[in-house]
């Protein structure tokens, strides 16, 4: 059941919820499986831009090069820049190191 | 991060998603939340995002499942293979949020003159909402 939100010109409008849910009726055990998989793969990508972010910004305002950064935590120049592209998933090791280095904590929320 | 954007979609949005294969409907769907509506106008700089002019984009989505979750910099878990997705979501950056307006599923029913009406189309969704206003 759809609870639409009309404009005054009567658009039907779904918010994100709405649509979820209509789009996610005829899913199948399996399709709901293959979702969970996917997501989990999309939030772990928005782990590592966040990671890519703090590291960014963290940096700049320390204004220190990537190869300085990298001597400090004891990893490589390219290693730096691939996680500020987002591209590495370095291990928990090295993101306290990289983020203690620049001043910052790490924050684990299980939600 | 910035925070993202808020989403509206229109029914038409959604009958036209529905109509899709179920793995194109999450792969779509997931790029629309993470992509379009996390990125924001700032896609706009981006291949992601094509203007259509008068505020309406095409969020472009091409190429094999495997090289579009690449390109998204995705990890892809291992079921979904190379299957191939052409979709053209039509939307615009209003004040309300991204505007989810059409989804068109262009490996079915191609480019050419059915994508140009469903362009027409998406226009007409748009006018209507902002007179609405």
């Amino acid at each position: 059941m759809i609870s639409y939100m009309n404009t005054k010109n009567s658009l039907d409008l779904l918010t994100q919820d709405e649509h979820d849910r209509e789009l996610m009726a005829n899913w199948s055990p399996e399709d709901y499986a293959a979702n969970r998989a996917l997501t989990l793969a999309f939030e772990e990508r928005a782990q590592r831009l966040a990671l890519a972010n703090a590291v960014k910004r963290g940096r700049s305002s320390l204004q220190i090069s990537q190869r300085a950064l990298a001597k400090l935590v004891g990893i490589s120049t390219r290693d730096v820049c691939h996680i500020e592209q987002g591209k590495a998933n370095p291990t928990l090791t090295t993101q306290v190191k990289l983020l203690s280095a620049l001043g910052l904590t790490l924050a684990i929320e299980a939600k | 991060m910035p925070e993202p954007y808020s989403a509206k979609y229109t029914s038409e949005y959604l009958r036209q998603e529905q109509d899709i294969p179920v793995l194109i409907q999450q792969v779509v769907r997931l790029l629309v939340l993470n992509i379009l509506i996390g990125g924001g106008p700032a896609l706009a700089k981006t291949p992601w995002l094509k203007p259509l002019g008068q505020g309406l984009w095409e969020f472009r989505i091409g190429g094999s499942v495997h090289s579009v979750l690449k390109r998204a910099g995705v990890e892809n878990p291992s079921r979904l293979g190379n299957q191939k997705i052409l979709i053209r979501v039509f939307c615009a950056f209003e004040e309300e949020g991204v505007l989810l307006i059409g989804c068109y599923n262009k490996l079915r029913f191609g480019g050419g003159r059915p994508q140009s009406l469903a362009i027409t189309r998406a226009r007409k969704v748009l006018l209507t909402f902002r007179e609405g206003r």
